[in-house]
């Protein structure tokens, strides 16, 4: 059994832990900050405001996690309103004093009363076997759900990206030409680059693998008119063209250059 | 012993011929039903199996495998739900496993739709509030633009609280969501209980209520969902209990504290989901006049009717200085359902063709006989439950205001007649079910199994089948009602296509955001930038205008998108749409060539045969782009090509 002012040093405790500087303690700091933002207000303000009311189990957990999630919306809001913006930092204040303030009451105000209340995390040793049962349960449902994110993944459609964009601002002659792999296998593809009927650039043999990436930085001629086309081709197929993107010059010309415009 | 345990008992006996005494297997299965944790280990073992089977099914449909895997799907769904049925519907069962067999069982239909989409948001009603989530973590801001909703910043509750979890704990949106809807989830069941309790004075009843709540179409995957509805509607419940629970104050003070708590509850509700704000308002306003009358005019409940006021002033005042749009939003759908309504009492529109989607499939004809049994089934036990709570219980407003609730389920159903009706009908059952719930509950748990079996006494002498009166059968029937409702909730609720995962369908709500469109629209937040302003169809523009952080440009009243795509040129006409709309990049999916949308839109509503597609949509038309000279191809990735078009804007 656990009294209830024990109860109310726990929330501080953990309260004061949420407080802890993340990244640096994040994964110290991770159930606690779950539990100042679900359930530690609450509980905390139905301890100082109803401390011999509301004791069953069940309605004082439903009621202390709900009591919580409207503070944060009402809060969060009143926060954005006074200070113009909601950041973790501000979260932290907030809830953080407001929890460490209505415990801390409680606490003193239960150290002036003769007799404290039982606490009600009542365990006994016959409910080893079924709280492994759920417990098993519980994990098996969790490794489940991780299996279940892989094979969706593995389970989508394969597919290959090919794109262009012009380069840097200060360059007006300059594009970028970018190739991802999605084909959930290891891929050779080949990279033509034309202006009309001019081949300007050509990579014969590029092999990524399942989710690389491949850029190239590609200098443009001097001309004024004209559309640059890169044809992308893979080893499988080398005659059809896989994905072609297009650029005209003009829309280089005007990304910063000092090229004039026909 | 319960007459229903011994003869399962007697039934295994017969099916396993072992030969073992009836007494010690009577006594273990007393034991364990009156043992402190009751069937509820049991049931848990069996709910994992369930959810093993469940990912099976679903691994088995996004691999395109055959037909069988709906059975094991169905299956999972009968295994998760019955056991509990079985157990909540027996008498001598503690309060505590009654709990947590409610607690159990959401959390496992719950898992039902994460297991959906496990790695990211596929719902379009998801991305449309991911976009706002991510919105504030960018900006710190609130009430920032939301192209794809225009009401959901102006309801930030869910978002607020969402954002909060992924500033403190650095989880990711869609972990982050989907933790938080679990919590709030299992805070609205275990509220309903604890709100049913009071009322009934009774645990079976309230547990039996909340069994029967989670048969509403809705419960699966829409109350599931990350929208703002499955946030406001467990606070809302939570409402309800601080009201009921009012009784066990004794001091004034205490009276007080509680007030203020229930008006902060009130206004996160405000601030988070126009509907359900307005649905409590009913829902008091309905329990004030309840009490006003059964007082004869003497006496008001003063809690009750002081929460109706402050929600009716704090909603008006939202609307008026933060949310004025939400009229423009919900006036013209609802307008919409109800006169179609209207037109199809008064014969002049033939009404919707039931079980069919937009690409004109029909769901199988079992689970269109399934879907067609729950309405009869609620309307028997209504008719059932509400002359006794009028005989017995009319001296509780509570319980008069809950039984007028349910009245209103049979004409709600009507609705789901009419092409704009289905949607009202729909979110209206996620409110109407708490008065269904509870009247069923209370039909089950007294007239039907209780021992003054007045009802079953007259159904026996009807039908002369003497076998009902035995408490068994009567449990089977129960069950096997029971689950028929939840089943058939489940097929009304959601279509085959989107209830499960599979290969890419068009314009789908659970199929068509997949990898290469989220893949597309990371492209363009990494190399285009944000809120560019991008035209695209339907299931494109939600999760460009989520996950790809880009502002998708929607037709106006005077401006249409679609005639962009479906023209076979483009020329004046179409250029000058783009410079209306001031259209940067368009981004098209060849894929819409392949199949019928299944949400019957392509592009938007204004497009050719909205609704009425018979044929997939034209190649050709898609392919004119690559022959316009000042538009620019700069993103291929097989069924998506993203085009410039920022030329045509500069008059190039």
């Amino acid at each position: 059994m656990v009294s209830r002012r024990a109860e109310l040093l726990i929330v501080i405790i953990i309260t004061l832990v949420s407080l802890l500087p993340a990244p640096e303690a994040q994964f110290i700091t991770f159930i606690p900050r779950l539990l100042l933002l679900f359930f530690l207000p609450g509980y905390a303000l139905m301890a100082l405001l109803f401390p011999e009311t509301f004791r069953e189990v069940v309605m004082r957990l439903t009621l202390s996690t709900g009591f919580s999630i409207a503070l944060v919306i009402v809060g969060g809001l009143a926060l954005y309103l006074v200070t113009n913006r909601i950041d973790a930092q501000l979260w932290l204040i907030s809830l953080g004093s407001f929890t460490l303030a209505t415990s801390g009451v409680t606490v003193l105000r239960r150290q002036n009363t003769r007799s404290t209340p039982p606490g009600f995390l009542l365990l006994e040793v016959s409910d080893i076997i079924p709280l492994l049962m759920i417990i098993l349960s519980v994990m098996a449902a969790v490794f489940l759900f991780s299996l279940n994110r892989e094979s969706n993944l593995e389970q989508q459609a394969a597919f290959t990206q090919l794109w262009i964009q012009p380069a840097a601002q200060d360059s007006s002659r300059t594009v970028v030409i970018g190739i991802l792999n999605q084909e959930q296998k290891t891929m050779t593809y080949r990279v033509e680059a034309s202006i009309g009927r001019e081949i300007v650039a050509t990579w014969t043999s590029i092999t990524l693998s399942q989710d690389e990436e491949w850029t190239e930085w590609v200098v443009t001629p001097r001309q004024r008119a004209g559309t640059l086309k890169v044809n992308l081709y893979t080893a499988d197929n080398p005659d059809e063209i896989y994905r072609y993107v297009t650029l005209r010059l003009a829309s280089l010309a005007q990304n910063g250059g000092t090229e004039l415009l026909p | 012993m319960q007459l229903f345990e011994f003869s399962m008992m007697r039934v295994m006996y017969r099916k396993t011929g072992i030969n073992v005494r009836l007494g010690y297997l009577r006594a273990a299965f007393l034991r364990v039903s009156t043992a402190r944790w009751g069937w509820f280990p049991l049931i848990s073992v069996i709910s994992a199996f369930a959810l093993f089977t469940l990912m099976i099914s679903y691994n088995a449909f996004r691999g395109g495998v055959g037909s069988w895997p709906r059975i094991l799907f169905w299956t999972s769904l009968v295994l998760l739900y019955v056991p509990s049925t079985i157990r909540l519907l027996m008498a001598n069962v503690k309060r505590s496993e009654r709990v947590m067999l409610i607690t159990l069982l959401g959390l496992s239909l719950y898992m039902v739709k994460v297991y959906h989409s496990p790695n990211y948001f596929t719902f379009g009603d998801e991305l449309q509030h991911w976009r706002t989530v991510d919105d504030i973590l960018h900006s710190n801001q609130l009430f920032l633009k939301n192209p794809i909703l225009a009401v959901s910043p102006l309801y930030p509750g869910m978002e607020i609280l969402t954002s909060a979890v992924v500033q403190l704990t650095g989880l990711d949106i869609y972990s982050a969501a989907i933790l938080v809807i679990g919590i709030v989830h299992q805070i609205f069941l275990l509220a309903m209980f604890l709100f049913f309790e009071l009322v009934a004075d009774n645990p079976r009843v309230a547990a039996l209520a909340v069994l029967i709540y989670m048969t509403n179409p809705m419960f699966l995957y829409f109350s599931t969902q990350f929208a703002y509805e499955s946030v406001s509607l467990p606070l809302a419940a939570l409402v309800l209990l601080t009201l009921a629970c009012r009784k066990q104050i004794e001091t004034r003070l205490q009276r007080n504290a509680l007030t203020v708590i229930r008006m902060l509850l009130v206004f996160s509700i405000v601030v988070t989901h126009h509907i359900t704000a307005d649905t409590l308002f009913v829902f008091l306003l309905l329990w004030s006049l309840v009490t006003l009358f059964r007082n004869r005019v003497k006496k008001i409940y003063p809690a009750v009717t002081w929460t109706t006021t402050i929600l009716l002033v704090l909603l008006v005042l939202w609307i008026t200085t933060i949310a004025s749009t939400t009229v423009t939003y919900l006036g013209p759908s609802i307008a919409r359902s109800l006169s179609q309504f209207v037109d199809f009492l008064s014969g002049q529109s033939a009404g919707r063709e039931l079980f069919k989607s937009g690409d004109g499939t029909s769901a199988p004809i079992l689970e269109q006989l399934l879907g067609f049994s729950a309405p009869p089934i609620i309307t028997l036990g209504l008719m059932v439950g509400l002359p006794y709570l009028w005989k017995h219980y009319r001296h509780s407003p509570a319980i008069i205001t809950l039984g007028i609730v349910s009245l209103a389920y049979p004409p709600s159903i009507l609705l789901r007649l009419t092409p704009g009706g289905v949607g009202l009908s729909g979110r209206i059952s996620e409110f109407l079910f708490l008065g269904v719930g509870f009247v069923l509950a209370f039909a089950i748990a007294e007239p039907w199994l209780s021992d003054t079996q007045t009802l079953i006494k007259k159904i026996v002498s009807l039908t002369r089948l003497s076998i009902l009166s035995n408490q068994f059968v009567k449990h089977l029937v129960l069950v096997s009602a029971l689950s028929l409702l939840f089943v058939g909730g489940v097929v009304v609720g959601w279509h085959p296509t989107d209830r499960l995962p599979g290969k890419f369908q068009v314009s789908s709500h659970g199929r068509s955001v997949e990898r290469q469109s989220l893949e597309m629209a990371d492209w363009m937040r990494v190399h285009l930038g944000n809120n560019n302003r991008v035209s695209t169809n339907w299931s494109n523009g939600l999760v460009l205008g989520s996950y790809g952080g880009q502002f998708t440009v929607y037709g106006t009243k005077t401006v249409r998108t679609a005639p962009i795509f479906f023209s076979h040129k483009f020329d004046d006409y179409e250029t000058a749409i783009v410079v209306a709309l001031d259209i940067e990049y368009l981004a098209v999916d060849y894929r819409m060539t392949t199949g019928l949308p299944v949400a019957g839109t392509y592009i938007e509503g204004s497009e050719p045969n909205w609704q009425h597609h018979t044929t997939p949509f034209n190649r050709d038309a898609l392919e004119k782009f690559n022959d316009v000279a000042q538009i620019d191809r700069v993103f291929d990735s097989g069924d998506i090509v993203i085009f410039d078009l920022r030329a045509l804007l500069n008059g190039q």
